[in-house]
C-alpha cells in the first residue's frame, strides 16, 4: 500500500492536472486521483511512493525545503513542467501516467460506471465535451460538411 | 484431437493460417495468450472499460482484471498497444485495410507487388473490406480539407501518387436504418455508425458473429476456421517455448509448451508444424526465450512501427468526432507515408491533447498554433472543445533499421512466462523529418477545411500501435528470419503467420490486410510444402 503522504502528493497532482473548472467538476471531484493510484499500483507495485518522492524532489527545486502539496498552483504547474521536459523517460512517464490516468478518469465513464453490474450513470464531463456516451448506432450520421 | 499445427497466437494473423489450413483437412490447434470474449455479452462500448492499457477487457494482460497487466521493458519506447484475447489487435483495430504501396516494397522484400494481388484479394473478399459508401461529417469535412488543397480523390487501393481516399476497411456497408427505428438486426444488417470501433464491435444488436459490422478475426476467420471441425481453440493459454529436436544438421520443431493463465498450470502438446503469430514483440521473445538458433542474431530487429502521431483542428462548427466509422477517409503521400481522419472518444481525445511533448505556451513556429501537454484549466476547456474538433492520424513510412529492435530485458526480471522482451526504438533523422512533413500537410488540411486552431500532439518517444518487422521475411538469412514462404531459414516446419514477418513498414499503410494476405500466402505453403 502506498504511504499516505504520497496519496495526498498525488492527489494534489491530479487536481493540477484536471482542475475545477467554469463552474464543472474537476478531476478530483470526480475521483480520478483514486484511479491514478489504483492504475499505477496495479501496473506497477511501489511506483505511486516513487512518483510522490519525484515530485517532492522537483518541488523542493521549485521553492526550498517545500513538499509538492506545499506549493500553490502556478508552483505545481512548474513541477509538471520540469518534470516533462526532463532528459529522463522514466520521469516523463510519471506526468504522462498522472495526465493519462487522470484525463482517462476524468473523462471517460469511469466515475459513473459500476463494473460488477454495469450500471452507468453518464458522468456530467461527457455532456460538457458533447460526447453521445454509448449508442447502437446514428441514423443521423451524416450533417453538411 | 491431436493436431498436425499448432498455431501460436489467435490476433489477427494466427486465425487466417487456421482457416487456411483447417478448410484443406489440416488439423489445427491455435492457442491465445488471452480470454475469449463475447461481442454481445463482453463489448460494453466504454472506452475505460474496454481499452484502458491497464484494466480494460482489451489489455495485455490475464483475463482476470484484478491482476497486473503483462509489462514490456522499453527504451526509446513510449506507450506499447498490445492486445489479448482472441481477434488480438482486431479487437480494437480501426477496419482500416490498404494494401502496401507499390514503391516501397523495395529490396528486403522478396516479393512483387503482383505476387500479393492474389492474397490481397483473397482477404479483401473474405472478410469483406469495402470502399465505404458515405463519409461521416468528420470523414467529409476531412475531404473538403484535401479537396481545398488540391488532392485529387482517388478509390483505388493501388496506390503510386498523392491523393485522398475514401477507405476500404473490413466493415460491412452502412446499414439503411431509419430515424426511430430499432437498430437491431435483421431490422438492420450492417454497420450502423456507432463510433465504438475501437472499443470492439457488438453491433448490430443481436446480429450473429458473421454480420458483426467490424470485420475482426474473432467474428469471421475464426468462425470460419471452427466451422469446419478441424480447429481447437484454447484460450488463456500462454506459449513459453516452442519445443525443437536436432534433426541431422538442422532443428525441426516438435510442440509447443503453454502455461493456462487462469491456473499456472504448464502443458505442452506436439505437432510436427508450428506457425508462431504472437506479434511483433511475442514472437522474437518466445523464439529467444526458447533457446532457437540465432546464427545471424537477426531475430528481434528491423523493428518498425510508423512513428505515429496526431493534429487536431478546432471548428467553429460541430464535427461530431465519436460518430461513424472511426476512420472513413485517408489521404497517401508515398514516400512520407499516409494520414486519416481519426474518430474517437473523450477520453482518447483526453489524451491526444494532454499526452505529448512540449508545452502549449511555447512558439512552434510551424503550421500548428500550439503543440505538446496540456493540463489545468486551459486543457480542460480545450478538452470541452472535444465535439468541434477532427483529429488527424499520421503514419510515417520509417526507415527499417537493425538496430530497432525487440530483444531479452536484461535489465528487468523474469515474468511468469519466461524473460521478459524489451522493446527499442529510436527513429532515424529521415524518419523524423517525413513524421514532421506529414504533420505540416495534417495542419494544412484541417486549416483548408475551416480550422480557426491546430495542435500537434508531438508524441515522443514512439506511440506503438501499427507493430512491424522483427521476424522479416527474406531470400537473405543474415537479413531476415524466415524465406518468401514464411518458414525459418534455420528451422524446419516453423512458420510465421503475423505482421513480424512484413520487412518494412510497407510505406505507411495499416499493416493488418497485408498481414493478413501474407498469413494466407503462408498457410498455403504450409500445406504445399509438408501437407501436399
Amino acid at each position: 500500500m502506498p504511504d499516505p503522504s504520497s496519496l495526498e502528493t498525488l492527489r494534489a497532482a491530479v487536481d493540477t492536472v484536471g482542475p475545477a473548472t467554469d463552474g464543472r467538476p474537476g478531476a478530483v471531484e470526480l475521483g480520478a486521483h483514486e484511479h491514478v493510484v489504483t492504475m499505477l499500483e496495479l501496473g506497477l507495485p511501489g511506483i505511486v511512493d516513487m512518483v510522490a518522492a519525484l515530485l517532492n524532489a522537483y518541488a523542493a527545486d521549485v521553492r526550498a525545503g517545500a513538499a509538492f502539496i506545499d506549493l500553490d498552483a502556478g508552483e505545481r504547474d512548474q513541477v509538471l513542467r520540469a518534470m516533462s521536459a526532463d532528459d529522463s523517460q522514466d520521469i516523463r512517464d510519471a506526468v504522462d501516467a498522472i495526465i493519462v490516468f487522470g484525463f482517462g478518469a476524468m473523462f471517460s465513464e469511469w466515475s459513473g460506471y459500476d463494473r460488477t453490474s454495469r450500471a452507468l450513470k453518464a458522468p456530467s464531463t461527457w455532456a460538457a465535451v458533447g460526447f453521445h456516451g454509448p449508442v447502437h448506432g446514428h441514423p443521423d450520421y451524416r450533417t453538411d460538411a | 484431437m491431436s493436431q498436425d499445427v499448432i498455431i501460436i497466437g489467435a490476433g489477427g494473423g494466427g486465425p487466417v493460417v487456421a482457416k487456411e489450413l483447417a478448410e484443406r483437412g489440416i488439423r489445427v490447434l491455435m492457442l491465445e495468450a488471452g480470454p475469449w470474449l463475447d461481442p454481445d455479452r463482453d463489448f460494453t462500448r466504454l472506452e475505460d472499460d474496454m481499452s484502458s492499457i491497464v484494466d480494460g477487457q482489451l489489455r495485455w494482460g490475464p483475463a482476470d482484471r484484478s491482476r497486473a497487466p503483462w509489462v514490456r521493458r522499453r527504451d526509446g519506447a513510449g506507450l506499447i498497444l498490445q492486445a489479448a484475447g482472441v481477434g488480438g489487435t482486431t479487437l480494437h483495430f480501426n477496419g482500416i485495410c490498404p494494401r502496401v504501396y507499390p514503391s516501397a516494397m523495395n529490396g528486403a522484400w522478396p516479393l512483387t507487388y503482383r505476387d500479393l494481388i492474389p492474397h490481397y484479394e483473397q482477404v479483401e473478399e473474405f472478410l469483406p473490406v469495402a470502399l465505404v459508401d458515405d463519409l461521416a461529417t468528420k470523414d467529409a469535412l476531412f475531404a473538403s480539407g484535401c479537396e481545398r488543397i488540391g488532392l485529387k480523390r482517388s478509390e483505388t487501393r493501388d496506390v503510386s501518387e498523392a491523393m485522398w481516399r475514401p477507405c476500404h476497411n473490413a466493415i460491412l456497408p452502412i446499414a439503411k436504418m431509419k430515424p426511430g427505428a430499432p437498430l437491431r438486426y435483421p431490422d438492420v444488417d450492417g454497420c450502423t455508425m456507432c463510433g465504438h470501433c475501437l472499443q470492439g464491435c457488438p453491433h448490430p444488436v443481436g446480429a450473429p458473429l458473421e454480420r458483426k459490422a467490424k470485420r475482426a478475426t474473432n467474428v469471421s476467420y475464426v468462425p470460419a476456421a471452427m466451422a469446419t471441425g478441424n480447429c481447437t481453440i484454447v484460450p488463456n493459454a500462454f506459449a513459453t517455448k516452442i519445443l525443437f529436436e536436432q534433426n541431422g544438421g538442422a532443428p525441426r520443431v516438435r510442440g509447443v509448451r503453454w502455461r493456462d493463465t487462469e491456473t499456472g498450470e504448464e502443458r505442452e502438446e506436439e505437432a510436427a508444424t508450428i506457425v508462431l503469430a504472437g506479434g511483433s514483440i511475442e514472437s522474437p521473445r518466445l523464439w529467444l526465450n526458447s533457446g532457437l538458433p540465432n546464427s545471424n542474431d537477426v531475430v528481434g530487429r528491423y523493428l518498425s512501427m510508423h512513428l505515429q502521431d496526431f493534429v487536431t483542428g478546432f471548428f467553429d462548427r460541430e464535427v461530431h468526432p465519436d460518430v461513424g466509422q472511426v476512420t472513413m477517409a485517408r489521404a497517401d503521400f508515398p514516400g512520407y507515408g499516409t494520414i486519416w481522419s481519426q474518430g474517437f472518444g473523450p477520453q482518447s481525445f483526453s489524451i491526444v491533447l494532454g499526452g505529448g511533448t512540449g508545452s502549449w505556451d511555447e512558439p512552434t513556429g510551424e503550421p500548428w498554433d500550439i503543440a505538446g501537454r496540456g493540463w489545468g484549466a486551459e486543457g480542460v476547456r480545450k478538452i470541452g472543445e472535444y465535439h468541434r474538433s477532427l483529429t488527424i492520424a499520421i503514419s510515417t513510412d520509417d526507415e527499417e533499421i537493425p538496430g530497432n529492435r525487440v530483444t531479452l530485458a536484461d535489465d528487468w526480471g523474469p515474468d511468469e512466462h519466461g524473460p521478459v522482451p524489451k522493446v527499442i526504438y529510436h527513429p532515424t533523422s529521415t524518419s523524423v523529418e517525413r513524421q514532421t512533413w506529414l504533420a505540416r500537410k495534417a495542419a494544412e488540411i484541417l486549416k483548408a477545411a475551416g480550422a480557426r486552431e491546430v495542435h500537434r500532439t508531438n508524441i515522443q518517444p514512439a506511440f506503438f500501435t501499427h507493430i512491424m518487422g522483427t521476424m522479416r521475411m527474406g531470400s537473405d538469412p543474415a537479413a531476415s528470419v524466415v524465406d518468401a514462404g514464411g518458414e525459418a531459414h534455420e528451422v524446419e516446419r516453423l512458420f510465421i503467420g503475423d505482421t513480424s514477418i512484413l520487412p518494412n513498414g510497407l510505406g505507411g499503410p495499416n499493416p493488418t490486410l497485408t498481414g493478413q494476405a501474407l498469413a494466407a500466402r503462408t498457410a498455403g505453403e504450409i500445406a504445399r510444402r509438408y501437407f501436399a
